[in-house]
């Protein structure tokens, strides 16, 4: 019980040092920011393009056929929940694993969950600045599985106002209901 | 307090699966698989998850240690785990069913992987797996594909 209480004590101390909270709403993280990445068009994505819009932010790679698309079916459970208010939503799909997914790749990948998604890669070191500006990490491990490599990652869906800020970081256990919740109070 | 109330709950959950199993006074064969299905894969991908709900009813846990499948050509034992704040999946050497018990391989969790799968996997293609227990026998199932939004 004691732990508990310490533990609870010290997280929240992190939090509020991590955060500052403005005068109404969610806390806004120290995490996050613009960044320029390649799309599913093979196009360079700003970020900052998305200004004026909540915008759901999460790291993953197509290849992972069991968690990634649990949370990309979230969203679009999000989306549908959030009816006519989803079109001032956007999501960034961004991939930890470059090696495999090409443009082509995600673009194939986010037209089958019917995600209004952007699906973002680049080079190693880009996706891995990113990763580190959204506190965001994952580790390629090699394996005897057919699979070759897999990649574990954080699982955090990040939401971000219309002005580009860190205010909600939500679990992968978060439900839709939770998640929709915290995207209204952005809107 | 949530994880109290929770832990309870799947206590109460056990004990009326136990109940139920007792009741059902288990045909042949012990082990039964319920809720099949398979994960819709991307038109251009030869991977995919497979998930299932297994049911022991025998009085004697079971091991299972393989899988095949004629529509993959690898099939393999999967777990999804959170370490280090991280989600990890990494391949299993068996999943152990326990004696009146019941394991589910679902998303987030255990989860059967297909590799190598024959295109292309619809809604409502169904397909055969096998399940090879640690004794020799083997339970069969037949998974129909789902897509995405369904899920």
């Amino acid at each position: 019980m004691t732990r508990a209480l310490l533990a609870l004590v010290l997280a929240s101390a992190v939090a509020a040092s991590a955060c500052q909270r403005p005068a109404e709403g969610p806390p806004v993280y120290d995490i996050g920011g613009d960044f320029t990445l390649t799309d599913q068009d093979g196009k360079a994505f700003d970020s900052a393009s998305l200004r004026g819009h909540v915008v759901l932010v999460f790291f993953g790679y197509t290849f992972c056929p069991d968690v990634c698309p649990t949370t990309l079916s979230k969203i679009a459970a999000v989306t549908r929940a959030l009816g006519p208010d989803a079109g001032r939503v956007k999501t960034m799909y961004v991939s930890v694993d470059p090696r495999r997914d090409t443009p082509e790749v995600l673009k194939e990948h986010l037209d089958m969950f019917g995600v209004d998604a952007v699906g973002l890669t680049g080079t190693e070191d880009e996706i891995a600045r990113v990763a580190k500006q959204y506190g965001a990490a994952y580790v390629i491990e090699e394996t005897d599985s057919a699979a070759g490599y897999l990649v574990s990652h954080t699982t955090t869906l990040y939401a971000l106002d219309p002005e580009g800020r860190t205010r909600y970081q939500f679990a992968y256990e978060a439900s839709v209901d939770e998640i929709v919740a915290g995207i209204r109070t952005l809107l | 307090m949530r994880t109290g109330s929770c832990v309870v709950g799947l206590g109460a959950m056990l004990v009326a699966m136990g109940v139920a199993a007792v009741m059902a006074q288990a045909p042949a064969p012990a082990v039964h698989a319920e809720g099949a299905w398979v994960r819709q894969p991307a038109p251009s991908r030869d991977v995919t998850a497979a998930y299932v709900v297994i049911v022991n009813d025998g009085d004697a846990p079971v091991r299972i240690v393989a899988g095949e499948s004629r529509m993959a050509k690898t099939v393999e034992l999967h777990e999804m785990a959170m370490e280090n704040r991280m989600m990890k999946m990494r391949r299993v050497d068996d999943i152990v069913v326990p004696a009146k018990g019941r394991v589910a391989l679902e998303p987030g969790g255990l989860h059967i992987m297909l590799f190598g799968v024959q295109a292309p996997l619809e809604p409502g293609t169904v397909v055969p797996l096998t399940l090879r227990l640690q004794d020799g026998s083997t339970i069969a199932i037949e998974a129909p594909v789902r897509a995405p939004e369904s899920r």
